[in-house]
């Protein structure tokens, strides 16, 4: 009977030791974050590189896109144990945070962006998308997926 | 030898890959990822001062990408960081998984 409690005993421990150990330490991986960040790259470079134009040609396209890449950050917000990734998106998106968040009201601002900052901007916002990318890559597996610079 | 010790035995010698995957340069990556992007910027800043100092990009352009390469060094620390979590969670589910299942093979017939 002493040995049948102290097995209980055990099994109920062991159980409650996996159940916290089994807590999650980061959101899974996410097919349709990748997606979302993968295909908002390639929109977001386009339109830079089109930033030499006046900003009032593509204000719609702009408009558009910008909710998109909102939407991106809202579904990263929304994922539980995503803050790393949600925070990502913020930084992306920030108004006044170097990256596309913030071309977009440059653009606005001056009507176009020069060649020099657009080449250098366009790299930026690669490199950024390509962080977001490769953190939601390796949530899946391991993933060399950055260059050094 | 008894059956616990051979249970032990036998989750040692499963630990021992997922261990050294985790733990294997993980610090230096992490270094030799952040010391090789600021070099990368710090060149970056002189070329985008003497754009500015010739005219080639606005005052406005050239704080935005002074910004940029900041958060782009947040958007790194926090990949890195990420990927780190993430490794975490296999190795510990991968340690769990071994657990169990050498327990299974080693207590049950």
């Amino acid at each position: 009977m002493q040995i049948s409690n102290r097995f209980r005993q055990a099994v109920i421990t062991l159980a409650a030791v996996l159940a916290v150990a089994c807590a999650p330490l980061i959101a899974g991986y996410s097919l349709e974050a990748y997606r979302y960040a993968t295909t908002l790259k390639a929109e977001t470079l386009t339109l830079m590189a089109e930033a030499d134009e006046p900003f009032a040609q593509h204000a719609e396209e702009i408009r558009t896109l910008r909710t998109r890449l909102l939407a991106a950050q809202e579904f990263a917000a929304g994922m539980p144990m995503n803050q790393l990734s949600a925070r990502q998106w913020r930084i992306m998106n920030d108004p006044d945070g170097g990256l596309a968040g913030e071309f977009w009201v440059v653009w606005e601002r001056q009507g176009t962006i020069s060649t020099a900052a657009r080449a250098v901007q366009i790299q930026q916002v690669s490199s950024g998308f390509d962080e977001i990318i490769c953190l939601e890559a390796n949530k899946e597996k391991n993933t060399r997926c950055v260059p050094a610079q | 030898m008894s059956q616990f010790d051979d249970f032990i035995d036998a989750v040692k010698e499963g630990a021992t890959p997922l261990v050294s995957d985790f733990v294997g340069g993980l610090r230096d990556e992490a270094l030799n990822d952040i010391t090789s992007f600021l070099a990368a910027k710090a060149r970056d800043l002189q070329e985008w001062t003497a754009l500015l100092a010739r005219g080639e990009i606005t005052q406005l352009e050239f704080e935005m990408m002074v910004k940029g390469a900041k958060s782009l060094l947040e958007l790194r620390g926090l990949r890195i960081a990420g990927v780190q979590l993430a490794r975490l969670q296999r190795l510990r589910d991968g340690i769990i998984n071994l657990v169990i299942d050498k327990a299974l093979g080693t207590f049950l017939p």
